[in-house]
């Protein structure tokens, strides 16, 4: 259903899913947008809006009406699907035997201000761990199967976004349960899900009228003119491909820290690592996943010997894997065009110069 | 539902045969379905787990030689006859005989890479009237880490099996030099089918010998060895090119891995 409903309703809304699900929302928190569990609708960062550019951020009072005038937050949502740090088994020596304990995620989340360029990154994860795994992974598909999402259509891109170059509408199509688009006046209000339908039902809503939907598809097409990056992904795969020992490698290699940033913010990074937490008087092991990145040193190590000794070749893994590796493994590219890795890089390395430095090549 | 990735099985293990100073056989009670080229998830409480290939398994007995070459190896190595064994899987793609099938079959392998190869040489043994010969050429760094000599003389007389020292021993009469040489030294059909499992430089090394006797890269299996922590794709750890090593692998066809291979750092 395609309704309208007057902006103060929003609030009605969000203490309607907050009374059958944990919402999680953008909130501003020492000067930096997040996303935390939240109460109240006043929590989120309404009036305010970003400043973002190579390895720059600031939050500002926004000069317009709008409430969703901010843009996506700062990290993404992947955390609260799959936690940075977990224990998955609980392991204890009984009588000379083990015995395992599975423990699961109990956690039935909302995510209240989804833009396209995170609900793609869901998608992405989705296949990863789900939908094209032959092993699924049952802790994931845990949290993701409770999950209900609110989307919102951004009015404006941040000056780092590249969305719509990667395949992301500001206007998602797909993957909500209700997709927010806030006009002048009034709320745009799409369902997705009959989940979503029976929230927006409990509204004083009305039927869409045609200039209100002309309205949001204006909204969008502005988003996108307002774009200043994009990432052409012509043919970019085999471009990578051939150039796999290019002296770029070298030279982004020579700039960057491996600090890890850009993997920590990027919404489809899912590497992890599982670690072993012994309390050795209650013969008790714990086994814990841990986010884990491509850009630490002892990453790719076997048997002591590291496969990616320099920054360079780790960094090509990186970029590769996003932008070739991703389209054999999963047919997607691994990127969304969110831009947060070039905002967080404290080397200003920006995937999108580097794309179009490699066409050059 | 989907069922839970990391749930282990226990296994009784009722024997273990010492090989080696650092590597032991373990033969453990299982009724699990394997196939030979895969691999299980090793765990050993409080420490982690490892990938080890499977060596064998005859319907009621799995088996595991496993070098103590990092901490969880070690601490499977200190198990005993009559402990339990954890585990996962099995995992990974296997060797396909099939493909071997009238032809003539060369099983390359060196050092612990031999474990991959010997349950498949050992299926190829069974069915040797199906291809037209079944060669299998190991190399050992020295005499005293050789692997299963209890089996040496039934493989001899079986098949065209062929020893050979990286380094000499008074004890030892056979071939003495790298696996390249014996690859060299060795007469093989160009239509040939190559399963070789060995540290990458060997397989780099032999690749090219064998390409010197006219067996080209899409004749040649290769099985790899890559960082494992999930086995099931989404740790990313295993990662090579555009293969997940743990899933995609661990056996890949030479010709579609040479660009990556053959590349430092990938």
């Amino acid at each position: 259903m395609i309704v309208t409903v007057e902006k103060s309703q929003l609030e009605k809304l969000f203490n309607l899913i907050k009374k059958e699900y944990e919402i999680v929302a953008p909130v501003l928190r020492e000067g930096v947008i997040g996303l935390s569990a939240v109460n109240s609708l006043n929590q989120l960062p309404f009036g305010y809006t970003e400043v973002e550019e190579k390895n720059f951020y600031r939050v500002e009072k926004s000069n317009d009406k709008y409430m969703f005038s901010y843009i996506r937050a700062s990290f993404p949502y992947k955390r609260f699907l799959i936690p940075p740090e977990f224990t998955f088994l609980k392991v204890k020596r009984e009588n000379g035997k083990l015995a395992f304990e599975e423990l699961t995620i109990e956690k039935k989340y909302a995510f209240f201000d989804v833009r396209g360029c995170d609900l793609r990154g869901i998608e992405v994860l989705d296949n990863v761990f789900l939908k094209k795994n032959q092993h699924p992974d049952s802790y994931y598909e845990k949290v993701r199967k409770n999950l209900f999402i609110v989307s919102v259509t951004c009015r404006k891109p941040s000056d780092v976004c590249f969305c719509y170059s990667m395949g992301v509408c500001p206007k998602p199509k797909r993957g909500f349960d209700i997709l927010i688009t806030e006009l002048d006046d009034v709320l745009l209000l799409e369902t997705g899900t009959e989940k979503g339908e029976k929230f927006v039902k409990k509204l004083d809503y009305r039927d869409a009228r045609e200039e209100e939907i002309e309205e949001s598809k204006k909204i969008e097409k502005n988003c996108i003119k307002s774009l200043k990056r994009s990432l052409n992904t012509e043919g970019f795969p085999e471009i990578l491909y051939r150039n796999i020992e290019s002296n770029i490698w070298n030279e982004i290699g020579k700039r960057c820290f491996a600090c890890t940033s850009c993997t920590q913010v990027c919404p489809t990074c899912f590497c992890f690592d599982i670690v072993e937490k012994n309390n050795v008087n209650e013969g008790l092991s714990e086994r814990v996943r841990i986010y884990d990145s491509c850009f630490n040193p002892d990453f790719a190590t076997v048997h002591r010997f590291n496969i990616r000794e320099s920054i360079a070749s780790r960094y090509r893994q990186w970029y590769m894997h996003k932008f070739a590796y991703w389209v054999d493994q999963f047919g997607e590219f691994g990127c969304v065009g969110c831009g947060r890795c070039i905002t967080w890089c404290p080397a200003s390395i920006d995937v999108t110069e580097e794309e179009k430095k490699i066409r050059k090549l | 539902m989907v069922e839970n990735p990391y749930l282990l099985k226990e296994a009784e293990i009722v024997e273990k045969i010492k090989e080696t100073t650092d590597t032991y056989t373990f033969r453990i009670k299982c009724s699990d379905s394997f196939k030979p080229g895969q691999y299980n998830m090793i765990y050993y409480f409080g420490i982690g787990e490892a990938p080890i290939s499977i060596a064998g398994f005859d319907g009621e007995i799995l088996e595991h030689t496993i070098r103590a070459a990092g901490d969880v190896t070690s601490h499977i190595d200190s198990l005993k006859e009559g402990d339990l064994l954890y585990y996962r899987g099995s995992y990974g793609n296997f060797w396909d005989l099939e493909i071997a099938k009238g032809k003539s079959l060369v099983l390359v392998s060196g050092g612990l890479g031999f474990a991959a190869i010997k349950w498949v040489m050992e299926e190829a043994i069974k069915r040797k009237d199906e291809f037209s010969s079944v060669i299998s050429l190991y190399g050992s760094k020295n005499y005293d880490s050789l692997l299963y000599t209890y089996h040496y003389e039934m493989w001899y007389r079986e098949i065209d099996f062929k020893i050979t020292l990286d380094n000499p021993d008074p004890r030892w009469k056979g071939d003495v030099g790298l696996i390249t040489e014996l690859i060299r030294k060795t007469k093989l059909n160009k239509d040939s089918i190559v399963f070789m499992c060995g540290p990458d430089p060997m397989v780099k090394f032999s690749v090219i010998e064998l390409e010197k006797k006219g067996i080209t890269p899409d004749r040649i299996y290769v099985s790899m060895e890559r960082h494992m922590k999930c086995s099931v794709g989404t740790c990313g750890h295993c990662m090579f090119g555009p293969f997940f090593v743990c899933k995609d692998g661990p056996i890949f066809r030479y010709s579609e891995i040479r660009e990556f291979f053959e590349r430092k750092e990938v």
